[in-house]
């Protein structure tokens, strides 16, 4: 199109429309494009790595890792937890990009392949009691789950002050999606130091944290990551 | 208006500038799109009293968002994506505004209190003019005219939610002018 035929179709505008173009107009400064999806996702997984290694060193491995990770039920668990977390922080980051399309398939694999983390306590590991988790806990402190959230914290953060540059149309599916994806990188992380493959103690510990916790990310993402239209 | 593959490439290369801070191919980029981001939003919003806005909308979130477009990448799926849900949001937004608003048929007269102030006058004359004719005709006649909204909505020859939509973005938008110009008096 011509400067000519662009000087006539701004000669057609209305006059609101106008008024708005140059509204815009004054109010344009230069801007940094964002990083692609693939590029803030690297980003996010290396910063996951460090915060993994660096909780891992402090707490140590359990003793028995090499054979736990052999098992086809521990070490699916593990590897389940991990992938569950890199590929939901993908969803979140990619959810919060403007041009993103949400198409229900991803969240009904995901919901699907959370349910069966979930199940595979009861499929696959030893049976303990809650009255054991419970006394357990009041032991040492509540030690698993404090980590877990430790672990998720500063992972959430980090995704968030990533993508709450992008201009997310489905904030709280954002949130949600980064909360899940932290809260599972804590569990796989614990799950490496603590020995008790036990269900009760899975679940309540290691497990139960993403499903107590999972509205803070959600609510406090629906606020964070909306501002950008506010 | 037919677009072909030239005419993508050159507002991809205007879109480019623009992320640059270039204002005169921002101006163009937005004269030369906006016929069509006008047709798009008529197409997909039935209710015509509410075009005028959704179509202001449309535009500001391309504004906010067009950080967002990375110049390797071909411009019209970014475009086309982010028009189509900012149509969608603005949709759910005037629903949900719609639903939750109470009418009211009288306001209170703390307005005329507070722009009695030293300076607010004047900056409210300001910000008033700043605003989109629709808007601001919209915010005169229920808080300066002290009319109520079936008689604004009679005159204008809109429906009541059209009319309180209109106010409602307007109100917003006097806000944040304000603030600017608050922020900037304190700088």
């Amino acid at each position: 199109m011509s400067d000519l035929n662009s000087q006539s179709i701004a000669k057609s505008l209305p006059e609101s429309q106008r008024r708005l173009v140059e509204r815009l107009v004054a109010d344009n400064k230069p801007v940094k494009p964002v990083p692609s999806v693939l590029v803030q996702w690297l980003i996010w997984f290396f910063f996951a790595l460090l915060v993994a290694g660096v909780s891992l060193s402090l707490i140590g491995p359990q003793f028995e890792i090499q054979e736990r990770l052999a098992e086809l039920s521990s070490g699916g668990f593990l590897l389940l937890a991990f992938v569950l977390s890199a590929l939901t922080a993908w969803m979140g980051i990619a959810s919060s990009m403007p041009d993103h399309r949400p198409h229900p398939l991803p969240k009904v694999l995901a919901a699907l392949c959370v349910l069966f983390l979930f199940s595979m306590p009861f499929l696959y590991f030893d049976r303990d009691t809650l009255t054991q988790v419970w006394a357990n806990n009041a032991e040492d402190g509540w030690f698993c789950v404090r980590t877990v959230v430790m672990v998720a914290f500063p992972s959430w953060v980090m995704l968030g002050w990533m993508v709450s540059r992008n201009a997310s149309f489905h904030p709280g599916w954002t949130g949600a999606w980064l909360g899940i994806s932290a809260f599972l990188l804590g569990t796989g992380t614990i799950q490496l130091h603590c020995a008790h493959w036990e269900t009760c103690h899975m679940l309540v510990d290691h497990l139960l944290p993403m499903l107590v916790l999972i509205f803070l990310p959600i609510w406090l993402g629906g606020y964070w990551f909306s501002r950008w239209r506010k | 208006m037919d677009f072909n593959d030239d005419q993508w490439q050159a507002w991809t290369r205007l879109m480019k500038l623009t992320q640059e801070g270039d204002r005169e191919a921002y101006e163009r980029l937005l004269v030369e799109i906006s016929p069509l981001v006008f047709n798009y939003v008529r197409k997909r919003v039935f209710n015509s009293q509410h075009v005028d806005d959704v179509y202001q909308e449309v535009l500001l979130t391309f504004h906010k968002a067009k950080h967002t477009y990375r110049t390797n990448q071909p411009f019209s799926p970014w475009f086309f994506a982010v028009i189509r849900n900012a149509i969608w949001a603005c949709l759910q937004k005037n629903h949900r505004i719609s639903e939750r608003e109470v009418l009211m048929d009288a306001f209170p007269d703390t307005a005329a209190l507070v722009a009695s102030e030293d300076g607010l006058d004047d900056r409210l004359q300001r910000a008033l003019e700043s605003l989109p004719d629709g808007n601001r005709q919209a915010v005169e006649m229920l808080k300066f005219r002290g009319m109520s909204v079936d008689d604004a909505a009679k005159e204008l020859g809109i429906s009541k939610i059209a009319l309180k939509v209109r106010a409602h973005r307007g109100y917003a938008l006097l806000r944040k002018h304000l603030k600017e110009e608050q922020r900037k008096k304190n700088e």
